[in-house]
Protein backbone atom coordinates (compact mmCIF):
# COMPACT_ATOMS: atom_id res chain seq x y z
CA UNK A 1 0.00 0.00 0.00
CA UNK A 2 2.87 2.04 0.88
CA UNK A 3 4.48 1.64 -2.14
CA UNK A 4 1.40 2.51 -4.00
CA UNK A 5 0.89 5.98 -2.08
CA UNK A 6 4.29 6.91 -3.35
CA UNK A 7 4.35 5.45 -7.44
CA UNK A 8 0.80 5.83 -8.21
CA UNK A 9 -1.43 7.90 -5.84
CA UNK A 10 0.48 10.58 -4.66
CA UNK A 11 1.25 11.80 -8.09
CA UNK A 12 -1.60 11.30 -9.91
CA UNK A 13 -4.09 12.64 -6.79
CA UNK A 14 -1.81 15.79 -6.31
CA UNK A 15 -2.03 16.42 -10.14
CA UNK A 16 -5.97 16.42 -10.03
CA UNK A 17 -6.20 18.85 -7.86
CA UNK A 18 -3.76 20.91 -9.19
CA UNK A 19 -5.48 20.56 -12.67
CA UNK A 20 -8.72 21.31 -10.71
CA UNK A 21 -7.26 24.49 -8.68
CA UNK A 22 -4.26 25.70 -10.96
CA UNK A 23 -4.76 23.96 -14.20
CA UNK A 24 -8.71 25.52 -14.82
CA UNK A 25 -7.13 29.38 -13.25
CA UNK A 26 -4.11 29.41 -15.79
CA UNK A 27 -6.15 28.48 -18.50
CA UNK A 28 -9.12 31.28 -17.47
CA UNK A 29 -6.69 33.66 -16.23
CA UNK A 30 -4.86 33.50 -20.30
CA UNK A 31 -8.30 33.52 -21.73
CA UNK A 32 -9.32 36.58 -20.02
CA UNK A 33 -6.00 38.23 -20.70
CA UNK A 34 -6.66 37.50 -24.58
CA UNK A 35 -10.26 38.61 -24.89
CA UNK A 36 -8.80 42.49 -22.92
CA UNK A 37 -6.23 42.34 -25.36
CA UNK A 38 -3.56 42.21 -22.67
CA UNK A 39 -1.81 39.58 -24.61
CA UNK A 40 -1.51 41.90 -27.65
CA UNK A 41 -0.73 44.81 -25.49
CA UNK A 42 2.35 42.39 -24.20
CA UNK A 43 3.33 41.77 -28.16
CA UNK A 44 3.27 45.53 -29.17
CA UNK A 45 5.49 46.26 -26.38
CA UNK A 46 8.35 44.03 -27.78
CA UNK A 47 8.03 41.58 -25.16
CA UNK A 48 8.17 37.92 -25.92
CA UNK A 49 4.73 36.45 -23.96
CA UNK A 50 6.92 33.01 -24.30
CA UNK A 51 8.69 34.28 -21.53
CA UNK A 52 6.74 36.54 -19.53
CA UNK A 53 3.52 34.17 -19.73
CA UNK A 54 4.12 30.99 -20.71
CA UNK A 55 7.58 30.04 -18.89
CA UNK A 56 6.95 30.92 -15.71
CA UNK A 57 3.44 29.14 -15.57
CA UNK A 58 4.98 26.05 -16.51
CA UNK A 59 7.54 26.02 -14.90
CA UNK A 60 5.35 27.14 -11.53
CA UNK A 61 3.17 24.17 -12.48
CA UNK A 62 5.96 21.79 -12.68
CA UNK A 63 7.99 23.08 -9.13
CA UNK A 64 4.44 23.19 -7.09
CA UNK A 65 3.06 19.70 -8.09
CA UNK A 66 6.56 18.17 -6.91
CA UNK A 67 6.86 19.58 -4.05
CA UNK A 68 2.77 19.20 -3.36
CA UNK A 69 3.55 15.64 -4.18
CA UNK A 70 6.53 14.69 -1.78
CA UNK A 71 3.99 16.85 0.57
CA UNK A 72 0.94 14.20 -0.22
CA UNK A 73 3.16 11.02 0.19
CA UNK A 74 4.88 12.18 3.50
CA UNK A 75 1.17 13.48 4.67
CA UNK A 76 -0.41 9.52 3.48
CA UNK A 77 2.02 7.52 4.89
CA UNK A 78 2.14 9.99 7.96
CA UNK A 79 -1.89 9.10 7.95
CA UNK A 80 -0.79 5.45 7.87
CA UNK A 81 1.12 5.25 10.55
CA UNK A 82 -1.68 7.13 12.69
CA UNK A 83 -4.16 4.96 12.00
CA UNK A 84 -2.04 1.76 12.54
CA UNK A 85 -0.88 3.23 16.07
CA UNK A 86 -4.25 3.99 17.23
CA UNK A 87 -5.50 0.48 16.05
CA UNK A 88 -2.85 -1.52 16.14
CA UNK A 89 -0.43 -0.01 18.23
CA UNK A 90 2.11 0.20 15.75
CA UNK A 91 5.08 1.76 17.12
CA UNK A 92 7.54 4.47 14.97
CA UNK A 93 10.42 2.24 15.24
CA UNK A 94 8.04 -0.79 13.07
CA UNK A 95 6.73 1.81 11.53
CA UNK A 96 10.29 3.40 10.01
CA UNK A 97 11.93 -0.50 9.73
CA UNK A 98 8.59 -0.94 6.96
CA UNK A 99 8.87 1.63 5.08
CA UNK A 100 12.53 1.84 4.21
CA UNK A 101 12.00 -1.79 3.33
CA UNK A 102 9.11 -1.28 1.17
CA UNK A 103 10.05 2.24 -0.27
CA UNK A 104 13.16 2.87 -2.18
CA UNK A 105 14.88 5.74 -3.01
CA UNK A 106 13.77 5.00 -6.76
CA UNK A 107 10.28 4.84 -5.96
CA UNK A 108 10.41 8.66 -4.51
CA UNK A 109 12.72 9.63 -7.27
CA UNK A 110 10.21 8.07 -9.98
CA UNK A 111 7.38 9.99 -8.05
CA UNK A 112 8.97 13.41 -8.84
CA UNK A 113 9.65 12.87 -11.99
CA UNK A 114 6.17 11.62 -12.84
CA UNK A 115 4.83 14.82 -11.09
CA UNK A 116 7.33 17.10 -12.82
CA UNK A 117 5.94 16.01 -15.87
CA UNK A 118 2.63 15.79 -15.03
CA UNK A 119 2.73 19.59 -13.70
CA UNK A 120 4.63 20.66 -17.37
CA UNK A 121 1.66 18.87 -19.73
CA UNK A 122 -1.18 20.72 -16.83
CA UNK A 123 0.45 23.92 -17.80
CA UNK A 124 1.26 23.65 -20.98
CA UNK A 125 -2.44 22.12 -21.92
CA UNK A 126 -3.77 24.74 -19.77
CA UNK A 127 -1.81 27.81 -21.41
CA UNK A 128 -2.71 26.34 -24.59
CA UNK A 129 -6.26 26.32 -24.54
CA UNK A 130 -6.25 29.87 -22.84
CA UNK A 131 -4.85 31.14 -26.07
CA UNK A 132 -8.13 30.21 -27.92
CA UNK A 133 -9.87 32.53 -26.32
CA UNK A 134 -11.68 35.18 -28.33
CA UNK A 135 -14.89 36.15 -26.68
CA UNK A 136 -16.14 36.19 -23.24
CA UNK A 137 -18.43 33.78 -23.74
CA UNK A 138 -15.35 31.21 -24.50
CA UNK A 139 -13.43 31.70 -21.34
CA UNK A 140 -16.04 29.32 -19.54
CA UNK A 141 -15.30 26.30 -22.74
CA UNK A 142 -11.76 27.02 -22.74
CA UNK A 143 -11.47 26.36 -19.23
CA UNK A 144 -13.63 22.99 -19.45
CA UNK A 145 -11.49 21.79 -22.33
CA UNK A 146 -8.62 22.87 -20.64
CA UNK A 147 -10.11 20.62 -17.38
CA UNK A 148 -10.97 17.84 -19.42
CA UNK A 149 -7.69 17.34 -22.09
CA UNK A 150 -5.58 17.20 -18.90
CA UNK A 151 -7.19 14.66 -16.84
CA UNK A 152 -7.21 12.49 -20.16
CA UNK A 153 -3.49 13.71 -20.48
CA UNK A 154 -2.22 12.62 -17.41
CA UNK A 155 -3.84 9.05 -17.68
CA UNK A 156 -2.11 8.39 -20.73
CA UNK A 157 1.14 9.47 -19.19
CA UNK A 158 0.37 8.08 -15.92
CA UNK A 159 0.17 4.64 -17.30
CA UNK A 160 3.24 5.43 -20.37
CA UNK A 161 5.87 6.51 -17.40
CA UNK A 162 4.13 3.10 -14.97
CA UNK A 163 5.37 1.19 -17.49
CA UNK A 164 8.44 2.64 -18.83
CA UNK A 165 9.31 2.79 -14.97
CA UNK A 166 8.35 -1.45 -14.69
CA UNK A 167 10.88 -2.00 -17.49
CA UNK B 1 11.38 53.15 -40.94
CA UNK B 2 9.82 54.03 -44.19
CA UNK B 3 5.96 54.24 -45.06
CA UNK B 4 3.98 51.11 -44.45
CA UNK B 5 2.26 49.93 -47.65
CA UNK B 6 -0.90 47.79 -47.50
CA UNK B 7 -1.68 45.44 -50.28
CA UNK B 8 -4.48 43.51 -51.12
CA UNK B 9 -5.29 42.99 -47.64
CA UNK B 10 -8.14 40.47 -46.74
CA UNK B 11 -9.13 39.33 -43.18
CA UNK B 12 -11.34 36.56 -42.52
CA UNK B 13 -12.54 36.09 -38.72
CA UNK B 14 -14.21 32.82 -38.19
CA UNK B 15 -15.38 32.93 -42.01
CA UNK B 16 -17.06 36.61 -41.72
CA UNK B 17 -14.92 38.88 -43.99
CA UNK B 18 -13.52 41.72 -41.61
CA UNK B 19 -11.35 43.62 -44.79
CA UNK B 20 -11.74 42.79 -48.00
CA UNK B 21 -9.09 43.24 -50.91
CA UNK B 22 -7.47 46.93 -49.43
CA UNK B 23 -4.40 48.39 -50.55
CA UNK B 24 -3.48 51.55 -49.12
CA UNK B 25 -0.03 53.20 -48.62
CA UNK B 26 0.67 55.59 -45.25
CA UNK B 27 3.82 58.00 -46.04
CA UNK B 28 6.22 57.86 -43.60
CA UNK B 29 5.40 61.06 -40.91
CA UNK B 30 2.06 61.52 -42.03
CA UNK B 31 -0.69 61.59 -40.16
CA UNK B 32 -3.51 59.06 -41.08
CA UNK B 33 -7.34 59.72 -40.28
CA UNK B 34 -9.17 56.39 -40.50
CA UNK B 35 -13.05 56.66 -40.49
CA UNK B 36 -16.12 54.17 -40.71
CA UNK B 37 -19.30 53.40 -38.92
CA UNK B 38 -18.99 51.39 -35.92
CA UNK B 39 -17.98 47.28 -37.60
CA UNK B 40 -16.34 48.72 -40.81
CA UNK B 41 -13.45 46.91 -39.33
CA UNK B 42 -11.19 50.08 -38.42
CA UNK B 43 -9.66 48.42 -35.49
CA UNK B 44 -8.65 45.44 -37.18
CA UNK B 45 -7.16 47.54 -39.78
CA UNK B 46 -5.03 48.83 -36.79
CA UNK B 47 -4.19 45.28 -36.10
CA UNK B 48 -3.51 44.29 -39.27
CA UNK B 49 -0.49 46.94 -39.82
CA UNK B 50 0.63 45.48 -36.66
CA UNK B 51 1.03 41.67 -37.48
CA UNK B 52 -1.68 41.17 -34.57
CA UNK B 53 -3.58 38.77 -36.81
CA UNK B 54 -2.23 35.07 -37.96
CA UNK B 55 -4.24 34.68 -41.08
CA UNK B 56 -4.44 37.20 -43.42
CA UNK B 57 -4.39 37.47 -47.49
CA UNK B 58 -2.04 39.95 -49.12
CA UNK B 59 1.41 42.00 -47.12
CA UNK B 60 1.79 44.69 -45.06
CA UNK B 61 4.94 46.28 -46.00
CA UNK B 62 7.09 48.24 -43.47
CA UNK B 63 10.44 49.45 -44.39
CA UNK B 64 10.17 47.28 -47.78
CA UNK B 65 9.45 44.40 -45.82
CA UNK B 66 6.32 41.93 -45.20
CA UNK B 67 5.81 41.90 -41.29
CA UNK B 68 3.81 38.77 -41.70
CA UNK B 69 7.21 36.73 -43.17
CA UNK B 70 9.01 38.01 -40.36
CA UNK B 71 10.57 35.86 -37.39
CA UNK B 72 9.42 36.09 -33.65
CA UNK B 73 12.46 37.59 -32.84
CA UNK B 74 11.87 40.38 -35.46
CA UNK B 75 8.42 40.84 -35.03
CA UNK B 76 9.07 41.57 -31.39
CA UNK B 77 11.85 44.19 -32.94
CA UNK B 78 9.36 46.00 -35.20
CA UNK B 79 6.78 45.80 -32.48
CA UNK B 80 9.48 48.21 -30.27
CA UNK B 81 9.32 50.65 -32.80
CA UNK B 82 5.25 50.64 -32.59
CA UNK B 83 2.58 51.66 -29.42
CA UNK B 84 -1.02 50.83 -30.09
CA UNK B 85 -3.55 52.98 -27.60
CA UNK B 86 -5.96 49.92 -27.27
CA UNK B 87 -9.77 50.98 -27.72
CA UNK B 88 -10.21 48.78 -24.12
CA UNK B 89 -7.37 50.02 -22.41
CA UNK B 90 -5.34 46.70 -22.67
CA UNK B 91 -3.68 47.07 -19.32
CA UNK B 92 -2.14 43.81 -17.83
CA UNK B 93 -4.82 43.47 -14.39
CA UNK B 94 -2.69 41.66 -12.55
CA UNK B 95 -0.28 44.41 -12.42
CA UNK B 96 0.08 47.59 -10.72
CA UNK B 97 -0.31 50.40 -12.75
CA UNK B 98 3.65 51.55 -12.55
CA UNK B 99 4.25 47.84 -13.61
CA UNK B 100 2.21 48.23 -16.51
CA UNK B 101 3.87 51.65 -17.31
CA UNK B 102 7.90 50.30 -16.76
CA UNK B 103 7.16 47.06 -18.86
CA UNK B 104 8.58 48.53 -21.71
CA UNK B 105 11.60 50.41 -20.13
CA UNK B 106 12.02 47.34 -17.66
CA UNK B 107 12.42 44.29 -20.22
CA UNK B 108 14.35 46.68 -22.98
CA UNK B 109 16.29 49.59 -21.32
CA UNK B 110 17.97 49.63 -17.97
CA UNK B 111 16.86 51.96 -16.61
CA UNK B 112 16.31 52.02 -12.81
CA UNK B 113 13.26 52.56 -10.98
CA UNK B 114 13.48 56.16 -10.04
CA UNK B 115 14.29 56.75 -14.06
CA UNK B 116 11.41 55.30 -15.12
CA UNK B 117 9.53 57.36 -12.29
CA UNK B 118 10.82 60.54 -14.12
CA UNK B 119 9.94 59.48 -17.25
CA UNK B 120 6.08 58.95 -15.85
CA UNK B 121 5.97 61.91 -14.08
CA UNK B 122 5.60 64.71 -16.26
CA UNK B 123 2.32 63.07 -17.52
CA UNK B 124 0.93 62.44 -14.55
CA UNK B 125 1.56 66.30 -13.79
CA UNK B 126 0.14 66.96 -17.46
CA UNK B 127 -3.15 64.57 -16.32
CA UNK B 128 -3.15 65.96 -12.49
CA UNK B 129 -2.93 61.93 -11.33
CA UNK B 130 -1.64 61.63 -7.58
CA UNK B 131 1.10 59.28 -7.96
CA UNK B 132 -0.27 57.25 -5.51
CA UNK B 133 -2.14 55.79 -8.28
CA UNK B 134 0.66 53.75 -9.50
CA UNK B 135 0.45 51.70 -7.05
CA UNK B 136 -2.97 50.21 -7.42
CA UNK B 137 -4.45 47.68 -10.07
CA UNK B 138 -6.23 48.72 -13.13
CA UNK B 139 -9.08 47.82 -11.89
CA UNK B 140 -9.41 49.82 -9.23
CA UNK B 141 -9.19 52.38 -11.39
CA UNK B 142 -12.15 53.99 -13.80
CA UNK B 143 -12.74 53.33 -17.46
CA UNK B 144 -11.36 57.10 -18.10
CA UNK B 145 -8.42 56.47 -15.56
CA UNK B 146 -7.21 52.87 -17.15
CA UNK B 147 -7.61 54.92 -20.75
CA UNK B 148 -4.85 57.73 -19.60
CA UNK B 149 -2.66 55.15 -18.77
CA UNK B 150 -2.93 53.22 -21.40
CA UNK B 151 -2.36 56.46 -23.57
CA UNK B 152 0.74 57.08 -21.27
CA UNK B 153 1.85 53.35 -21.81
CA UNK B 154 2.07 54.53 -25.25
CA UNK B 155 3.76 57.71 -25.41
CA UNK B 156 6.51 56.50 -23.06
CA UNK B 157 7.69 54.27 -25.64
CA UNK B 158 8.39 57.29 -27.94
CA UNK B 159 7.55 55.08 -30.66
CA UNK B 160 8.21 55.86 -34.20
CA UNK B 161 4.68 54.80 -35.36
CA UNK B 162 1.86 55.22 -32.97
CA UNK B 163 -1.78 53.52 -33.57
CA UNK B 164 -4.67 55.24 -31.85
CA UNK B 165 -7.83 52.93 -31.17
CA UNK B 166 -10.66 55.50 -29.96
CA UNK B 167 -8.01 57.30 -27.72
CA UNK B 168 -11.11 59.99 -27.06
CA UNK B 169 -13.50 57.53 -25.85
CA UNK B 170 -14.61 57.58 -21.82
CA UNK B 171 -12.53 60.64 -21.48
CA UNK B 172 -14.04 63.68 -19.70
CA UNK B 173 -13.83 67.25 -21.55
CA UNK B 174 -10.48 68.32 -20.19
CA UNK B 175 -8.71 65.03 -20.35
CA UNK B 176 -9.87 64.92 -24.38
CA UNK B 177 -8.04 68.52 -24.78
CA UNK B 178 -5.11 66.64 -23.23
CA UNK B 179 -4.81 64.29 -25.64
CA UNK B 180 -5.71 66.40 -28.15
CA UNK B 181 -2.85 68.22 -27.71
CA UNK B 182 -0.76 65.14 -27.58
CA UNK B 183 -1.50 63.89 -30.46
CA UNK B 184 -1.13 67.27 -32.10
CA UNK B 185 2.27 67.18 -30.79
CA UNK B 186 2.99 63.87 -32.22
CA UNK B 187 1.86 65.36 -35.30
CA UNK B 188 3.93 68.53 -35.45
CA UNK B 189 6.99 66.03 -34.45
CA UNK B 190 6.87 64.76 -37.81
CA UNK B 191 6.08 61.01 -36.33
CA UNK B 192 3.79 58.73 -38.15
CA UNK B 193 0.25 58.44 -36.57
CA UNK B 194 -2.90 55.95 -37.33
CA UNK B 195 -6.07 57.31 -35.64
CA UNK B 196 -9.57 55.96 -35.34
CA UNK B 197 -12.00 58.49 -33.26
CA UNK B 198 -15.36 58.78 -33.85
CA UNK B 199 -14.80 62.82 -33.06
CA UNK B 200 -15.15 63.55 -37.19
CA UNK B 201 -13.95 67.19 -36.44
CA UNK B 202 -11.11 66.22 -34.88
CA UNK B 203 -9.75 63.40 -37.08
CA UNK B 204 -10.34 65.77 -39.85
CA UNK B 205 -8.62 68.89 -38.62
CA UNK B 206 -5.51 66.76 -37.62
CA UNK B 207 -4.70 64.42 -40.58
CA UNK B 208 -2.68 64.41 -43.76
CA UNK B 209 -4.61 61.80 -45.04
CA UNK B 210 -8.16 60.09 -44.67
CA UNK B 211 -9.43 56.27 -45.13
CA UNK B 212 -13.10 55.58 -45.06
CA UNK B 213 -14.09 52.19 -44.01
CA UNK B 214 -17.47 51.04 -45.15
CA UNK B 215 -18.18 47.25 -44.86
CA UNK B 216 -14.31 45.95 -44.74
CA UNK B 217 -13.86 48.06 -47.49
CA UNK B 218 -11.90 50.98 -48.47
CA UNK B 219 -13.99 53.32 -50.04
CA UNK B 220 -11.36 56.01 -50.94
CA UNK B 221 -8.39 57.74 -49.45
CA UNK B 222 -7.98 61.35 -49.83
CA UNK B 223 -6.82 64.67 -48.37
CA UNK B 224 -9.24 65.95 -45.51
CA UNK B 225 -10.35 68.83 -47.71
CA UNK B 226 -10.74 66.83 -51.16
CA UNK B 227 -13.02 64.53 -48.76
CA UNK B 228 -15.37 67.36 -47.35
CA UNK B 229 -16.14 67.85 -51.21
CA UNK B 230 -17.34 63.90 -52.09
CA UNK B 231 -20.33 63.54 -53.55
CA UNK B 232 -20.02 59.51 -52.46
CA UNK B 233 -23.17 58.44 -50.59
CA UNK B 234 -21.03 56.42 -48.12
CA UNK B 235 -18.69 59.78 -47.08
CA UNK B 236 -22.33 62.04 -47.24
CA UNK B 237 -23.44 59.81 -44.67
CA UNK B 238 -20.83 59.44 -42.73
CA UNK B 239 -20.57 63.28 -42.24
CA UNK B 240 -23.96 64.21 -41.91
CA UNK B 241 -24.13 65.96 -44.90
Amino acid sequence: MDSVIVRELGPLLTAFVVIARSGSAISAEIATMMVNEEISALEMLGIDTLYLVVFPRIMGACMALMVLTVYFIAMGLLGGFCMGNIYAGLTFNDFQTYITREISFVDILGAVLKSAVFGVFIAAISIYYGFQAFSSTQIPQVTTKAVVSSISMLFILDIIMTLSFSL
Amino acid sequence: MQGIELKNITLRLNGHPVLMNISEVIPKGSFYYLMGTAGSGKSAFLKVINGLFMDIEGSVMVSGENIYKLSQKNMLEYHKKCSFVFQNSALISNMTIFENLSLYYFYHTSLNKNEILDKINPYLDLFNIDAEILQQRPYYLSTGQRMIFNIIRALLEDPEILFWDEPLSNLDQIEKKKVKKIIKARHSAQKTSILVTNDLDYGLSVADQVGVLHNGHLVTSEKPDNLLKSKNHVIKSLMNK
